[in-house]
């Protein structure tokens, strides 16, 4: 007996196995074969140098398996895959399942607390550091899983749901911290990005999103509306570690649909990205998107952080292609406004000053009867994560094209546990509610989805993957210059990253409001993409993996 | 220092704390004193006080309390069950307020709270017994046997104590180990976490997650002995109290 024993502890000491260190992290490039953070890598480019499947063979692609999440909502997931091992979830269940059959070997349930109502109910990811996989559970938990046998470390609430908060982000992991901020349920709760240790879940540091009157930008609020102010998180941050910040895209103040009560004032830190330092939480810079926002332009889009030269200089920078329709580029060292254009129709804003303080248009703020904007509420993009390809040089992007919508207000006044939105129905004689399954009739003059590929330093248009319905679908493009995507029709497609041009596809069956990932085990790769609300995994025949 | 002076001095250190947090939300009565001594001993006072019982319920309540170790004199229990279906009884609780519905309750503790004596001496047990070659206990063990932590809320304390003390041929279905041998000729042997007709997954002891094909292997076989010896003569009396009950207090976090 003794002597198995200790021969099982050698064997204990001796055999670890791999841990997520931060240093794997950094250089997620040389492992392509796993996708270790939500965007891929801290750059967020959602690029892999996987090149098995090419724009020749991809038209072979085979489903592998599929893994049905319990939840009947649409899902969001993008999954990680560590050393063959997948991780993966929905808002009441985790699981690690085997990379090439999809077997499940563990899984670790939390039940949401069933009296809260949920605004978005579902998980965009998990985090890794260590043997430790992070889940945000919707009704404020954070907990620290064990990630080889799904066992809980540590559970703490970091937000309390009853007090209007959600969590919905996969955390971003630097060194020894896990970072992410709650999302209100457009109950006014003001919101912060949050940093926790991630041995203990001790909060190390927390930004405020909403700051206090006598803060710097306290003043951008006016008769006390700071108090519920919202600027909710809800899609992953960004790491740059030459300047060791970290940058956050925000949404919308509260009331979101109604301003009176916000104005005067640009209410900051709604709308804007800001840059924290990783190790202190303390604010770098900002740039806020839309200022004083009536139309819920969320800026929870995903920071994608390039290296490239900017009018004739190397420089630092950041891709944004924001939910009010236009593309920016910034230098993410000091938040200089570099450029500004429209990707999407837009009748909001008719120039950019030198700083990027955009000017609204004459009358383009909301009205009880109603004020047609250009692009409508759902924005010219959303939380969809863009990719970069260093390879093609071009910014890929999932958009509404020619959207537009008429937004309406209505008196907000702010209760405990109510929404707090301003949100009123059009007045105007002109206006009627769309009719049902409107996509089936729509024209493309009346609005689209679509992939569309950007010239970074322009943001000129490339080439356009015309949708007839809309897309939530992130974007992933490969070094073998495949660009995977999908949308609310139901297809998951593969095109072309130089030219657009469609090369193969699969309908899913439901929407396709993920982003897809891709990784490889025993030489074999794999395209994973949530649909409806199941995980698929795609490969090429003839490829037997070992196992 | 007995058990019972122990637990009487944490509940008076409780005590002070307990009349400092709920001192002005608690109604005075008979009862009051005693139920802060010996019920939040273990216990915040909302556990009891968000329901709403009859004095049968109650009685019945405390009665399990007893069971589970809640330390008084028979005429103090009394004044506990008096107290609460005086003060909350059906349609009193504080559950029937909006208030307490959105106040975060504490986890049941099942035994009284070990002091940092006990708490080493179990510490030293687990070592000096080996329990980590096969069980996880923090963050030390292997993985062949089913994790120690969060043991505290998937087993009752009687049920610890009867594993540790007892020979069992066989473990739980769950704990079984599976050994294949691949056409390779390798062997790798874990316990088993999944299986369908075409692989098996499982988990070595080091943590390991793997998924072998069970086509063409030379051996697959689920085993199911248990290498548990019985640590009856080993671990006695006070010891294995207080192993027990610093296992019991390895709760599930969140749970």
């Amino acid at each position: 007996m003794k002597r198995s024993m200790l021969a099982l502890l050698l064997l204990v000491s001796c055999s670890m196995g791999a841990q997520v260190t931060y240093e794997r992290i950094l250089h997620a490039d040389k492992e392509p074969q796993n996708w270790l953070t939500y965007g891929g890598d801290y750059a967020s480019h959602r690029y892999s140098t996987l090149s098995q499947i090419t724009r020749n063979n991809v038209g072979t692609l085979q489903l592998k398996w599929v893994h049905p999440f319990r939840t009947l909502q649409k899902v969001e997931n993008t999954p990680l895959v560590v050393d063959g091992i997948m991780y993966i979830g929905d808002t009441s269940q985790i699981s690690a399942v085997d990379a090439v059959s999809g077997r499940v070997y563990w899984t670790y349930n939390h039940t949401v607390d069933p009296r809260g109502v949920f605004v978005l109910p579902m998980l965009k990811g998990l985090a890794i550091s260590g043997h430790r996989l992070f889940w945000a559970t919707l009704d404020g938990h954070l907990i620290a899983v064990d990630a080889r046998d799904g066992h809980p470390i540590w559970d703490k609430v970091v937000a309390v749901w009853q007090k209007g908060y959600q969590l919905n982000v996969a955390p971003l992991v630097v060194k020894n911290k896990v970072i992410l901020g709650p999302a209100t349920n457009e109950e006014g709760a003001n919101c912060w990005v949050s940093a926790y240790d991630v041995e203990s879940g001790e909060e190390l540091w927390r930004f405020d999103t909403v700051p206090k009157p006598g803060d710097p930008n306290g003043d951008t609020w006016s008769n006390g509306s700071w108090i519920h102010g919202g600027s909710p998180i809800w899609v992953t941050g960004s790491y740059d570690p030459e300047t060791n910040l970290t940058y956050w895209g925000t949404g919308n103040p509260n009331p979101g649909w109604n301003g009176d009560v916000r104005s005067p004032g640009d209410n900051l830190y709604s709308d804007s990205v800001v840059a924290l330092d990783t190790d202190t939480g303390k604010l770098k810079w900002f740039y806020q998107f839309t200022p004083n926002d009536e139309f819920d332009w969320d800026s929870v889009q995903v920071p994608v952080l390039v290296n490239m030269d900017w009018k004739g200089k190397p420089r630092k920078l950041m891709l944004w292609a924001n939910r009010n329709g236009f593309y920016y580029v910034l230098d993410r060292t000091t938040g200089e406004f570099l450029h500004g254009s429209a990707f999407t129709k837009q009748n909001w804003n008719t120039g950019f000053d030198a700083k990027g303080r955009p000017t609204k248009a004459p009358g383009h703020v909301a009205t009880y009867e109603g004020t047609f904007i250009q692009p409508g509420v759902q924005g010219g993009t959303n939380w969809y994560s863009p990719s970069y390809s260093p390879r093609t040089g071009m910014f890929y992007i999932s958009s509404w094209q020619n959207y537009s919508a008429v937004s309406a207000k209505a008196d907000a006044t702010w209760k405990e546990g109510e929404r707090y939105t301003g949100v009123g129905k059009p007045k105007r004689p002109d206006w009627t509610r769309p009719p049902p399954n409107a996509p089936l009739f729509k024209k493309d003059t009346e609005g689209y989805g679509a992939v569309i590929a950007l010239d970074p330093k322009t943001g000129d248009k490339k080439w356009e993957f015309k949708m007839v319905d809309y897309t939530d679908a992130g974007v992933l493009t490969t070094a073998s210059d495949l660009v995977f995507s999908g949308g609310k029709e139901g297809n998951f497609f593969a095109l072309d990253a130089v030219t657009g041009k469609s090369l193969w596809k699969a309908g899913m069956g439901g929407t396709v409001a993920s982003g897809p990932m891709t990784y490889s085990v025993n030489g074999q790769q794999y395209v994973a993409v949530c649909a409806g609300s199941s995980l698929y995994v795609f490969g090429l025949p003839d490829l037997k993996a070992s196992k | 220092m007995d058990g019972r002076y122990r637990i009487a001095g944490f509940a008076a250190l409780c005590c002070l704390s307990v009349s400092v947090v709920f001192g002005q939300a608690l109604p005075d009565g008979k009862g009051k004193a005693e139920f802060e001594r010996i019920c939040t001993t273990c216990h915040t006072a909302t556990m009891a006080t968000r329901l709403g019982k009859s004095e049968a319920e109650w009685r019945g309540i405390v009665d399990d309390m007893i069971s589970r170790g809640a330390q008084g004199t028979s005429s103090e229990m009394d004044n506990i069950v008096l107290y609460l279906s005086t003060n909350f009884g059906p349609g009193k609780g504080a559950a029937h307020s909006a208030q307490a519905m959105a106040t975060p309750t504490a986890p049941v503790v099942p035994v009284a709270p070990l002091n940092s004596s006990e708490i080493e001496r179990a510490k030293h047990l687990l070592a000096t017994n080996g329990c980590t070659a096969c069980h996880r206990i923090g963050d030390e063990g292997s993985y062949v046997g089913p994790s120690l932590n969060g043991i505290g809320s998937r087993r009752k304390a009687d049920e610890i104590r009867v594993a540790i003390i007892s020979l069992r041929p066989t473990v739980s279905p769950e704990n079984r180990q599976v050994r294949l041998t691949g056409v390779d000729g390798k062997t790798i042997t874990g316990k088993i976490l999944n299986q369908d007709g075409y692989s098996v997954q499982m988990v070595d002891a080091s943590g390991q997650l793997e998924t072998r094909s069970k086509a063409g292997a030379r051996e697959f076989a689920i085993i199911d002995t248990n290498p548990m010896p019985s640590f009856a003569s080993k671990i006695t009396g006070l010891d294995l109290d207080d192993l027990v009950r610093y296992l019991s207090s390895m709760t599930e976090p969140g749970k």
